[in-house]
């Protein structure tokens, strides 16, 4: 998978690391079972500091979503993981929180912001199938 | 656990020419494993500073400690722990690529031939080209395949990237990140001296702005990114004249206005948005666009 | 290879090819090349190897192995390895010595088999020892080699003068006590190792204190210099020849520092009482030192302002200004001509006409002093050192490259005398084919010229130095300009080969000035002994004719000749056909010059078993030249002298 950083964002580079593995995880760029960049080349094409990408990496480590077989890489995490349902939970109702917040500052209405979950899934939904079918192509 | 020794700490360091002072009371600690950048602009004791650190300059005043280690009094043993790239590469002209490693490898117990074959390779340097024949890239090539190949715990880079083409550029850093910190990943110290800042943006994990020898931000890259940030706003008429708190500066054009908050940034957006703004974005600041905010002010 | 050796290796390494040239040198001082009879031969350069080698080589081998990490920059390289200070110094010592030892001691044991320095060889002996302890701290105080060098005699060379004054003092019947020796040789050991262990000490605590654009270190005594000329020196917006010139006297700054050491150390000479009104004692020691000296700056003039630009890498910058290449090159060399003549020879000259005023007699002290040698060898070091500047980068390598090539030029002359002696002189065939061709009478004016005698006074000798320097100065000036104009040539060996066209230059024309001189030489020499066997046989041809009846004015020819007396070959040749009328003459009393309105004289005895009888003959040959002869015979003795002028 390609990472693209921005310096410019505010958010600290191992962050923008994590969401995007999770990101890609989530619309299929990268299957279960897959392996991710390992940490030197990655830190070197991106010239970032090789400790920001391990940091990264552990970070998805204890999130669930990759498991570091040593000597072999990372690798993407089948969707059943270690990390319980509660948890999982717990941690999507936090980012709804959030979201539901945002969406008061920028004074967009319930309704709009159901339409606009709706499509957002849709538009998942169609990343998702189409990364399926390049796969089987 | 106990904090380990820092890599590098200077405490209150002076250094004058002459009756010209380049540095002034100088508070710096690097801890280890960390890639501390010093940024300032020419002149600003930047080189003072390093020189310092290598018992090739004798501080005046305070104090500089490398591994707890005082390089005036015992300098032998903190080179030992240390690789130096200078900004002004210079070898003995007669020696060979070759001979100047062998040379430079004689003063070191440990020297990794393994990488020095691969960057040699990665480098596309001809190990018997005489080195007054190399471009002042092939020189700093060879110099940081001298400084990698010690597997020193502490790297100090002084202004390693300026004069060089873009290409050599990014292959220094990436040198820099994969061969040198590869080899005790988490415990590699980096110290660079640069005013190329945007290329080091993504190496650094703090760093110290220098100017006229003083110290005058100090701070985590991540934390200043946060702290940092330009907030742009369109309105339908000219824009309210507005004081905020920790603005480092604010710039009007017509009916845009943009302000660089230090800290304090959401507060100043919400006082923007209080004023009914057509468009409102806000986005953090580069490391570089930091080090100009900060010595424009 | 060990850490260590590595590192010894590169210090010998820097060493080879200066240490290479001065054992060469040295070698070369042993031979000795026998001198041709005309004042000065190029040989000549090779006698100064020795005092040149031992003042001021030696000691600028001795400053190398640290000067040469300021020449390279690579100082800071050096410093910043994980070695002590204590071990780089001493390896650099150890170095040095090594290096010094065998060249001192060659040099030191040629000096005392030429029996041209009568200065004993412990002299130069003290110079050399306090010189290279000194070499490190000078190097570090100035940050270079030459600087170091320059301050190591300016310390070391008003010591040296006073201690000569000491040893003069106690100079009993030409031979200095033995116990003034041991306790100069003491005092001197003493003092050496004292100023080596001052240079480890400053080594120890060195600062690498300035940047990139580092200056050599004679910057800061420009707080000694007065506000004028300070503002003088400070270039304006308008008038390039002018800043180029001052831009010029700035790159000199060595060279005045050094003018003001070489003011006192004359200055010394002359309270010392070294040098007296009337008597300049080449070879005593101080005063040898002070040439020296003064030659140095001369080297330096030449060397410096190119070298320095160089090494600063101003140079190439400086070609991009629009200027044309020949003005800037141009005034290079002027200001070096005129810096190594106020210098070099001004400084002297002043202080010997300043000391002679003072005496009362203003050229007193210039009475015996070869001056205008002195002048001519500035002027030819000077330009040697400006075109060495030219090809090599650097001003320690201008320096050192122009012994050698001093030496070459010399050996190059040698080489063009010997060749042309040996075609000529020795060179059966050739020489038969030539001279069976020329007529040694009709020769006859050139002849004289080219000898320089008679009439014409040495027209010779000024067209034989315009051959000689103006071909030589020529190529030189048209190749320093080219390759100043040029890129630095990193060919191998470009540097010597850009030596071969003035050495060729050089070789030719002294093949060519030996050759002409050689030829009428033995044009000269025939014609004399034709003329002797024609006086013979007119001396048997009188004496047989000796009587009352004799007639005065007798002619005779060729074969009535040859009866007489024994002719060769090529008399007969040459006088074939031609008619002699002598007439005899009973005034036997010579005149007091034999030689007016003659051209050659000389003595020549009478016929066989016969008195001499003076006469005055004249031999018409048909080529249309014209000899007359005058021989007066001395009373009562079978020889006379014989007077011949031809036309």
């Amino acid at each position: 998978m390609i990472f693209q950083l921005n310096f410019k964002s505010g958010k600290p580079v191992y962050l923008q690391v994590v969401d995007q593995v999770r990101a890609a995880a989530a619309s299929g760029a990268i299957r279960p079972g897959e392996a991710l960049p390992s940490i030197r080349p990655l830190a070197e094409e991106l010239r970032v500091n090789r400790n920001t990408i391990a940091k990264a990496y552990s970070e998805l480590e204890n999130l669930g979503i990759v498991e570091a077989q040593p000597g072999r890489g990372c690798f993407l995490r089948e969707n059943n993981g270690a990390v319980r349902k509660e948890v999982r939970r717990r941690l999507l109702i936090a980012e709804i929180d959030q979201t539901l917040v945002q969406a008061h500052h920028l004074q967009v209405s319930r309704k709009e912001l159901l339409e606009l979950i709706h499509e957002r899934m849709a538009a998942l939904e169609e990343k998702k199938r189409g990364h399926e079918n390049e796969k089987e192509v | 656990m106990t904090d380990p020794a820092p890599a590098i700490q200077i405490e209150n360091l002076s250094y004058a020419y002459g009756r010209a002072e380049a540095v002034h009371q100088l508070n710096l600690t690097v801890r280890p494993g960390r890639s501390y950048g010093l940024f300032g602009r020419n002149g600003a004791g930047k080189t003072t500073t390093m020189k310092c650190l290598l018992n090739l300059l004798r501080p005046k005043n305070g104090q500089v400690r490398v591994f707890g280690i005082d390089p005036a009094k015992n300098e032998v043993e903190v080179k030992k722990c240390l690789a130096y790239v200078p900004d002004q590469v210079a070898f003995y002209p007669w020696m060979t690529v070759r001979e100047t490693l062998d040379y430079l490898a004689s003063f070191r117990e440990n020297w990794n031939r393994k990488i020095e074959h691969e960057l040699l390779g990665r480098f596309r340097l001809d190990a018997a080209q005489r080195a007054a024949n190399l471009s002042k890239g092939q020189r700093t090539q060879v110099a940081l395949i001298a400084a990698v190949c010690p597997e020193t715990d502490l790297l100090v880079l002084d202004e390693p990237t300026s004069g060089l083409d873009p290409i050599v550029r990014r292959e220094f850093i990436e040198t820099v990140i994969g061969a040198y910190q590869e080899g005790r990943p988490g415990q590699r110290t980096i110290f660079v001296s640069t005013h190329l800042i945007s290329e080091f943006e993504g190496l650094i994990d703090e760093f110290t702005i220098m100017d006229a020898g003083r110290a005058v931000l100090t701070l985590q890259a991540d934390e200043a990114r946060e702290r940092y940030r330009k907030i742009r706003a369109r309105f339908a008429s000219t824009p309210p004249t507005m004081k905020f708190d920790g603005a480092l500066s604010i710039r009007t054009n017509g009916r845009d206005l943009e302000v660089v908050a230090n800290g304090a940034s959401s507060a100043t957006e919400q006082r923007l948005r209080a004023e009914n703004p057509e468009e409102l974005s806000t986005e953090s600041l580069s490391l570089e666009e930091i080090f100009v905010a900060t010595l424009k002010s | 290879m060990t850490p260590r050796s590595i590192q010894l290796y590169k210090e010998v390494r820097q060493l080879l090819w200066p240490w290479s040239c001065l054992v060469l040198g040295g070698l070369l001082s042993f031979l000795h090349i026998p001198r041709d009879d005309y004042s000065w031969s190029p040989a000549d350069l090779l006698n100064w190897i020795l005092p040149f080698g031992c003042f001021v080589a030696i000691p600028l081998l001795a400053a190398l192995p640290l000067g040469s990490e300021f020449q390279h920059r690579t100082i800071g390289l050096l410093l910043a390895q994980p070695v002590d200070r204590r071990e780089l110094w001493l390896q650099k010592t150890m170095v040095t010595l090594a290096a010094v030892l065998p060249v001192a001691i060659l040099y030191l044991f040629s000096f005392g088999r030429n029996q041209e320095f009568e200065m004993d060889f412990w002299m130069p002996a003290v110079w050399i020892v306090a010189a290279t302890a000194g070499s490190v701290a000078g190097t570090l105080l100035a940050k270079s080699a030459v600087g170091g060098l320059a301050l190591s005699s300016a310390f070391f060379g008003v010591l040296f003068v006073i201690w000569s004054k000491l040893a003069e003092s106690q100079r009993h019947h030409g031979d200095i006590s033995t116990a003034f020796l041991w306790v100069t040789g003491i005092v001197v050991v003493g003092c050496a190792v004292g100023i080596m262990w001052l240079g480890r000490r400053m080594f120890l605590r060195f600062q690498i204190a300035e940047g990139p654009q580092g200056e050599v270190g004679l910057a800061t005594a420009a707080r000694f210099i007065p506000r004028f000329a300070i503002d003088w020196l400070r270039c304006r917006p308008r008038g390039a020849i002018l800043n180029l010139i001052r831009r010029e006297v700035g790159l000199l700054r060595v060279l005045w520092l050094l003018s003001l050491l070489s003011f006192v150390t004359w200055g010394c000479l002359v309270v010392f009482h070294f040098v007296k009104p009337r008597d300049f004692p080449i070879e005593s020691p101080p005063v040898a030192l002070a040439i020296m000296l003064s030659l140095l700056i001369a080297l330096l003039a030449g060397a410096l302002s190119l070298g320095e630009e160089k090494t600063q890498g101003t140079h190439m910058w400086q070609l991009t200004l629009p200027v044309s290449s020949w003005t800037q090159w141009g005034v290079k060399l002027a200001v070096a001509l005129c810096a190594s003549l106020i210098s070099a020879v001004g400084v002297p000259l002043i202080v010997l006409l300043v000391s002679g005023w003072l005496v009362g007699a203003p050229l007193s002290y210039l009475g015996n002093a070869p001056l205008l040698v002195f002048v001519l060898e500035a002027f030819v070091i000077t330009s040697v050192a400006f075109w060495c500047s030219c090809i090599v980068k650097g001003t320690v390598r201008a320096t050192l490259w122009c012994f050698p090539v001093l030496f070459a030029l010399g050996l190059a002359g040698a080489l063009g005398n010997w060749m042309s002696t040996a075609a000529i002189n020795h060179t059966k065939f050739f020489a038969d084919l030539l001279f069976a061709k020329i007529d040694p009478f009709r020769a006859n004016r050139m002849v004289t010229s080219v000898l320089g005698l008679g009439g014409s006074h040495g027209s010779y000798l000024p067209l034989a130095l315009a051959v000689i320097v103006g071909p030589l100065l020529a190529v030189g000036l048209l190749q320093s300009h080219r390759l100043f104009r040029g890129q630095l040539e990193d060919r191998k060996f470009h540097a010597i080969r850009s030596t071969f066209p003035p050495l060729m230059t050089l070789v030719l024309s002294f093949f060519v000035v030996t050759a002409v001189f050689l030829f009428a030489w033995r044009l000269r020499q025939e014609q004399v002994d034709i003329v002797r066997e024609a006086h013979i046989a007119i001396e048997a041809l009188e004496a047989g004719a000796n009587g009352p009846i004799a007639p005065n004015v007798q002619q005779f020819t060729l074969d009535d000749l040859a009866k007489a007396g024994a002719l060769s070959i090529q008399a007969r040749h040459w006088l074939s056909n031609s008619t002699v009328v002598v007439r005899r003459e009973t005034d036997a009393r010579r005149p007091l010059s034999l030689l007016w309105p003659y051209e050659y004289a000389f003595l020549a005895p009478a016929a066989p078993g016969k008195n001499a009888v003076s006469y005055s003959a004249t031999i018409r040959t048909p080529r249309g030249s014209e000899c007359n002869l005058r021989f007066w015979a001395s009373r009562s003795s079978q020889t006379g002298f014989l007077s011949q002028s031809c036309r």
